[in-house]
């Protein structure tokens, strides 16, 4: 999958959060609301201007170094969507 | 010479307006697309509090608008820079992105509904399969005649936009159309444009500051669109006076560039129309120069009076202002392509194209 | 507003009472002007222009129908400029000075249901804008005439033998078309805002009982959100106002079919509701 190769960023300003509602956040980069699920909501929230690898943000969320490869597969489809909602960035390494 | 005209030139005569006036104001404002600019010149005159509370609200309404738009179009160029970046094509943001992009102060208030971008003219064909390979259409249906219009007869190519999101997308590979009697050496251009970041650390080229001038310039009296005519004399001041400020010498570059790129007329136009319509006051040397690139003194009376009921009606909707528009429309199309094919277009325009009315919006009622 | 329609200046004149069309002292948001072009199908089929600032943004309308333009033109004048405001899709009522929300598409049966509040002494704050600053959280009244589409005419004439309805309209756009008349109260404290304490998802079904359910917050924003005129024009301030309406209601959904039980529900709703301060 070439997504496993990729670091992800976010090079813009943060996201306003909801105080009540999980999950709804606003991005003033594109004006767009996000209604984002646990794991996306999770991913954005350790994802900042440094680029990083799948890697990192697995021990950023879980502090270790490997994790099973569904989860792995959920992590990237996670990203690929937080992508698409141009709430992060992506490069090759 | 309307209220809106008077109120650019001198913000302090609304400390004198009633009723009448602030509801003349309000459909002239609305049509030159400057609500937003009014609310920026009442603000900067401390002069809030002598504005009915129902125009604020309009005023404000109208800014919301615009800065939703700014943070669109801001956007839109992000994604198109990204892609020209990825297929190795030099882009540089024109006009009103442009102004967004390097913090111009027409950001305050400055509407837009596309972003232009310059290209090189070698670069423009792959441009354009690079950006419908990456999701961009066509903005609208052009026809055979209308390819060959933009294409070989202007300096851009038919509007696009991508199909997820709203904002036009202009590609041009000159200021200029090609066909026309200014000749602009895009050479020139991109050889003096800078680059800047657009707050939040990415990267876009944009005209050097006499350019961007004298691009305003030269689209204003060139572009067959006059009705929004008075925003870019409003954005010519705005720029003029920054760029004044931030370099004491900027009258002279500019006054040089202009003589470099050949476009002494167009300045001469964009000069004389700012003094009288929206408050611009060019310095002596700026006056001057202008003075000597005129046209004779009968075509410069009738181009006056064109401009002026085209600009600046006394009200909308009235007769002279569409008699001084289709003249002036005649007249953009008599600059920027020989007689021949000016006829050409003409004819196809009157004979073969008469639009449709737009349909009507689905609105709930 | 301006017009030389007298039959429509009558209409006006039964719907906004003592509302002068324009005096010279008072800045108005638009140039309105309903008449009829100068043409040869005056003679024959006589139509009716909708001018705004001097301009036509419509194609011209029967002349029958010139109440019922009027009112979506004025809709579409404030759809396209309030932009100071968030603009709900929703009905709106008050029980003194809080609010309740009926979000809805057309269909929805938000206006029929609103009328029926109106009419058993709820404040009508509007049929279709719910006009709330962004910055205080508040609606702002704008009691018009209710349009009722088609059966619901029928259905308000059924809850409320005395309903005060307009003209019916047999043919315009949007099909067979009455308007209720906002009540003496509900114009008389247009200028008072309410703010939002219910917020109730109406569904039409034909047959079903009334059920009122609770609606989880988050899917209460995404809905508020998707029935909102401007929600993505104001960005951030529709956000934050969104969010602190959502923290503010009570959310539910509400399936009904029989008017005078559904009033009877949500004016229970409203009963059990402790107010401030009680």
């Amino acid at each position: 999958m070439t997504a496993d190769r990729r670091l992800w960023f976010r090079n813009r300003p943060d996201c306003l959060s909801d105080p009540v509602c999980e999950g709804v956040c606003f991005d003033p980069a594109t004006g767009e609301t996000h209604f984002l699920g646990d794991l996306p909501a999770l991913l954005l929230s350790v994802i900042d201007s440094e680029p990083v690898s799948v890697d990192r943000l697995t021990q950023r969320l879980t502090g270790a170094d490997a994790i099973a490869d569904d989860d792995r597969k959920k992590m990237i489809g996670a990203l690929l969507f937080l992508e698409a909602a141009e709430l992060v960035e992506s490069r090759f390494e | 010479m309307n209220l809106l005209n008077a109120l650019l030139r001198d913000p302090q005569v609304v400390r004198n307006w009633q009723a009448a006036e602030w509801n003349q104001l309000l459909p002239l404002a609305r049509s030159a697309r400057l609500l937003g600019r009014c609310l920026s010149l009442f603000e900067q005159h401390d002069l809030v509090d002598a504005v009915p509370p129902r125009i604020v609200d309009q005023l404000r309404g109208a800014l919301i608008k615009t800065r939703f738009l700014h943070v669109q179009a801001l956007r839109e160029l992000r994604h198109v820079v990204r892609v020209l970046d990825r297929a190795a094509i030099e882009s540089a943001a024109l006009k009103g992105v442009a102004y967004l992009a390097a913090d111009l102060p027409p950001r305050g208030w400055r509407s837009l509904s596309d972003i232009d971008l310059l290209v090189r003219e070698v670069d423009i064909a792959r441009a354009e399969s690079a950006l419908q390979r990456a999701g961009w259409v066509p903005n609208g249906e052009f026809d055979d005649y209308d390819q060959h219009y933009y294409r070989e007869w202007m300096h851009e190519i038919p509007p696009l936009r991508h199909s997820k999101r709203e904002i036009e997308v202009d590609l041009h590979h000159n200021l200029a159309p090609p066909v026309s009697r200014i000749v602009i050496d895009a050479d020139r251009l991109w050889h003096a444009a800078r680059t800047v970041s657009d707050g939040h650390g990415f990267a876009i080229k944009v005209l050097a500051p006499a350019d961007m001038l004298l691009h305003n310039a030269l689209h204003l009296f060139m572009n067959d669109e006059l009705r929004g005519g008075l925003r870019d004399v409003v954005d010519f001041r705005d720029l003029y006076e920054h760029f004044r400020a931030e370099d004491s010498d900027f009258d002279h570059t500019l006054v040089a560039r202009a003589q470099a790129l050949g476009c002494e007329r167009p300045l001469y136009y964009a000069v004389t129309t700012g003094q009288r319509l929206a408050g611009l006051q060019p310095s002596p040397t700026l006056r001057e120069a202008v003075a000597h690139a005129g046209p004779p003194a009968p075509v410069a009376a009738l181009m006056a009076w064109l401009i002026e009921h085209a600009l600046a009606p006394g009200r909308l909707g009235l007769r002279r202002t569409r008699v001084a528009n289709g003249l002036l429309f005649i007249r953009s199309h008599w600059v920027r392509m020989p007689p021949r094919m000016l006829l050409r277009h003409l004819g196809h325009k009157l004979l073969l194209r008469r639009k449709p009315p737009a349909p009507e919006p689905d609105l709930p009622g | 507003m301006r017009s030389s329609d007298s039959a429509f200046l009558d209409t006006l004149g039964v719907f906004y009472p003592g509302r002068a069309p324009q005096t010279p002292t008072c800045v108005y948001d638009y140039d309105i002007r309903v008449y009829r072009p100068f043409s040869m199908r005056r003679w024959v089929r006589p139509q009716i222009q909708f001018e705004i600032d001097h301009l036509h943004p419509f194609e011209p309308h029967p002349a029958e129908n010139a109440f019922p333009m009027y009112e979506w033109g004025l809709n579409w004048c404030i759809a396209s400029s309030a932009h100071r405001y968030l603009m709900l899709h929703a009905g709106s009522v008050a029980f003194g000075d809080r609010a309740m929300i009926l979000p809805g598409t057309p269909g929805s049966g938000k206006s029929t249901l609103s009328a029926a509040l109106v009419l058993s002494g709820a404040r009508l704050l509007s049929d279709e804008f719910g006009l709330v600053r962004p910055e205080r959280g508040d609606l702002l009244p704008m009691p018009r005439g209710i349009p009722l589409k088609n059966a619901s005419i029928e259905a308000i004439r059924e809850f409320r033998t005395d309903a005060p309805l307009g003209p019916t309209y047999p043919k315009t756009r949007k099909g067979r078309v009455s308007h209720v008349r906002p009540d003496d109260t509900s114009l008389a404290q247009q200028d008072r805002p309410a703010v939002p304490r219910w917020l109730i998802f109406p569904k039409y079904v034909a047959g079903v009982a009334e059920t009122l359910e609770p609606l989880d917050k988050t899917d209460a924003f995404r809905q508020l959100a998707f029935n909102s005129f401007n929600y993505r024009l104001l960005g951030d301030a529709a956000f934050n106002a969104v969010g602190a309406i959502i923290r503010n209601v009570d959310c539910y959904t509400f399936r009904f079919s029989r008017l005078e039980r559904a009033v009877e529900h949500l004016t229970a709703l409203v009963a059990e509701t402790e107010t401030p301060g009680t």
